[in-house]
């Protein structure tokens, strides 16, 4: 994998822990890429892979991974051709906690982005977005290059040492958001907190209706996110939505809003 | 490994580490990473 990625993620209030689910994914995937196949499958944090098996991958999307009675899985999905590019499902148990929730996410290699490779690859990451978006109930999601989130969710500080370190540190979706990418999407808890007539106003490149959840797009394309003037429309919209729903940047103090509350997922 | 508790896990790591198996986790807020550096002063970006 090159040291770069284009990452869309969707985050769900709703369980994505099941075979349906799953195989609604794959559908969708191969249905944006048919170009693209998955050859290798395994758990998240450790480096075993096994061959991808489609019948086999749904068992392992729902198969419970956690411990001391937690009920988790991180699940990976890889393909390398003709670049490398990775899928992965993390969920918890529904109920049992009220700090996380189930995403789904793809990285891309950023050289898909570069070339005369396979075409169109900004659309369909926009288009999977939105597919994604059907497999449950959206809490958030967002598209982006790897250096707009590092640039976006980094501090950097002096150690006791004097050495020189940088914090590279992303934000929970139910207690808040990092701060606008390249794409945006809001699902009804963000909406209800920004208001929805408030999000139809920001100005932005683009703005699509996927089911209930509002899209917002901000450039042409992922790379775009260094532009002066693409960079000006994202603060703009920051400050517009504010709501104490993003990292406070001066003070690097992270928002805590707690969606879903204390009685775990809705 | 996230801890499931809800803990933060914090990683340490070298300068120019590939960060690609804990993006998501980092992503979701569930890892942050702390890259420490040799000097004093950091890369051009």
């Amino acid at each position: 994998m090159s040291a770069n990625t284009v990452m869309v993620t969707v985050n769900f209030l709703s369980s994505v822990r099941s075979k349906d689910v799953a195989a609604q994914f794959f559908e969708l995937f191969s249905s944006l890429y048919p170009e693209l196949r998955f050859e290798l499958m395994g758990e998240i944090p450790t480096s075993k892979r096994e061959r991808f098996d489609r019948l086999k991958a749904l068992e392992e999307w729902e198969r419970d991974r956690g411990s001391r009675g937690v009920a988790r899985a991180d699940y990976q999905f890889e393909g390398k051709s003709p670049l490398p590019f990775y899928a992965s499902v993390i969920w918890h148990g529904q109920g049992t906690h009220h700090t996380w929730s189930d995403s789904i996410g793809v990285q891309f290699d950023e050289r898909f982005w570069i070339g005369d490779k396979p075409k169109n690859f900004t659309d369909r990451a926009v288009q999977l977005l939105i597919g994604l978006a059907e497999l449950g109930s959206v809490l958030y999601g967002d598209g982006a290059h790897w250096s707009e989130f590092e640039e976006k969710n980094s501090i950097t500080m002096r150690l006791p040492d004097g050495r020189v370190a940088r914090e590279i540190s992303g934000v929970r979706p139910r207690k808040g958001l990092g701060d606008i990418y390249w794409a945006n999407l809001f699902g009804k808890p963000y909406i209800d907190l920004f208001g929805r007539e408030n999000l139809m106003r920001v100005e932005a490149t683009r703005m699509e209706f996927a089911r209930d959840n509002v899209l917002l797009i901000f450039g042409s394309g992922p790379f775009d996110w260094k532009r002066t003037d693409i960079r000006n429309m994202q603060e703009k919209a920051r400050l517009m939505l504010d709501r104490n729903a993003f990292v406070d940047k001066s003070t690097g103090l992270k928002p805590n809003l707690n969606i879903g509350g204390s009685s775990g997922a809705r | 490994m996230p801890d499931q508790t809800g803990g933060q896990v914090r990683l340490l790591v070298t300068p120019g580490a590939d960060l690609t198996p804990v993006r998501r986790y980092i992503d979701l807020g569930l890892v942050d990473v702390r890259i420490v550096y040799p000097i004093a002063v950091l890369p051009d970006q």
